[in-house]
């Protein structure tokens, strides 16, 4: 599935990165070590968390694309890094749970 | 950031043993008259110079080599901890001086992890390199403990 | 954590030492790097240190390497035996720590369904 399929549904604003992105799944996650331990590569991320190590594990993952939930934003630093580092980010206005439900019903897992 | 304080240390401290320290000091400070919690590894390593510093504090994982050295990464997730928890972070390096990180947080914060299973760090970070001697310096308003791996003895110990 | 827990730490310590001073059969490295501690290393080794004094297994030693670069595949075990054969298990968790234990280490038989590889060094 690509991140175009998925904006609309999720009301979600591009960040930064390529519309034609191709996402495989899904994994939710607020805690790091979590992330790093579980994630798949080329999975959808959703998050609150808007640090900058969260362009660094999704690098280091594979990750993606990172959906930054509940309307929160990056900063301009970690949107370059995520720029530099090939991950597409996207926000929305959704909380996790909502965002986790709309894609669970595309098919998404 | 990783569930426990104590995965944090861990962590860090395999960053000393990488930059072959013989000596690792961890000292634990809970003060819960002024509510701060720090945290602070220092070992006697090689150090870092101020390129390699920098590097560390503004880790990148963009390419697999730099995955695979990933010294940053841990310093990084324990720099967010220590922010996210109301304290500051601090790291200091040199050549030849070895390398100190500071992690101060508010005890009372709501997001602050647990300091969890400190035994099972600390017992395997001396599993690691059991020529180098770990210290671990646990300090309360009341009690304070102290434990050497080299020495094997628990010192200065004071219960209320 | 308080201070009785602590306390116990000097114990413990003393006997990790006694077990790499006795003749070893075989040597468990735990992969301990920032992604293996994510993924739970560390509960890995406690759990392979407790079963081994349960079962008083006494010829092991227990060691603990960094990061090895491997974040897909964490947490990671290599189980090397005196006569150089090496045989690494990747995605361990606890209860695959303790059959590795039961297994491998006590009754010699490698843990085939984990085991990701084994190479055998000719003296």
């Amino acid at each position: 599935m690509t991140i175009k399929d998925l904006i609309g549904c999720l009301q979600a604003e591009l960040l930064t990165g390529s519309a034609d992105t191709q996402v495989c799944g899904c994994y939710a996650g607020d805690l790091l070590s979590d992330v790093l331990a579980s994630a798949k590569p080329d999975v959808l991320w959703i998050t609150i968390q808007v640090h900058r190590n969260v362009v660094s594990v999704a690098s280091m993952k594979d990750i993606s694309t990172v959906l930054i939930t509940r309307g929160r934003k990056l900063d301009s630093q970690t949107i370059a890094e995520a720029e530099q580092s090939g991950v597409t980010v996207l926000s929305t206005p959704l909380s996790s749970y909502e965002a986790a439900g709309k894609l669970w019903e595309t098919g998404l897992r | 950031m990783f569930e426990e304080l104590s995965l944090h240390i861990l962590d860090i401290a395999m960053n000393s043993l990488a930059a072959n320290a013989s000596k690792i000091e961890i000292s634990v400070l809970e003060n819960h008259q002024r509510d701060w919690l720090i945290l602070r590894v220092r070992d006697n390593g090689r150090g870092m110079d101020a390129a390699a510093l920098h590097r560390v504090l503004h880790h990148r994982a963009t390419t697999k080599t730099l995955r695979k050295k990933n010294i940053g990464l841990g310093v990084a997730l324990l720099r967010q901890t220590s922010e996210m928890c109301g304290g500051h972070f601090h790291i200091r390096s040199a050549p030849g001086q070895g390398t100190s990180v500071t992690a101060s947080m508010r005890l009372s914060h709501i997001d602050r992890p647990a300091l969890g299973d400190l035994n099972s760090s600390i017992l395997a970070i001396c599993a690691a390199n059991p020529k180098v001697d770990v210290r671990l310096h646990y300090r309360t308003d009341k009690n304070q403990y102290h434990f050497s791996s080299h020495e094997l003895a628990p010192k200065g110990e004071s219960c209320p | 954590m308080n201070l009785e827990q602590l306390k116990q730490l000097k114990n413990k310590a003393q006997k990790q030492i006694a077990l790499r001073e006795s003749g070893k059969k075989y040597r468990v490295v735990v992969s301990m790097g920032t992604s293996g501690i994510a993924a739970g290393a560390r509960e890995v080794m406690k759990t392979m240190l407790d079963e081994m004094e349960k079962r008083g297994i006494e010829s092991v030693e227990v060691a603990v390497t960094g990061e090895i670069g491997m974040v897909d595949a964490e947490p990671v075990v290599r189980i090397e035996e005196a006569g150089g054969e090496k045989t690494t298990y990747a995605k361990v968790n606890p209860e695959v720590a303790r059959k590795i234990v039961v297994e491998h280490l006590e009754k010699g038989k490698k843990v085939e369904s984990v085991a990701v590889g084994k190479v055998k060094e000719q003296e």
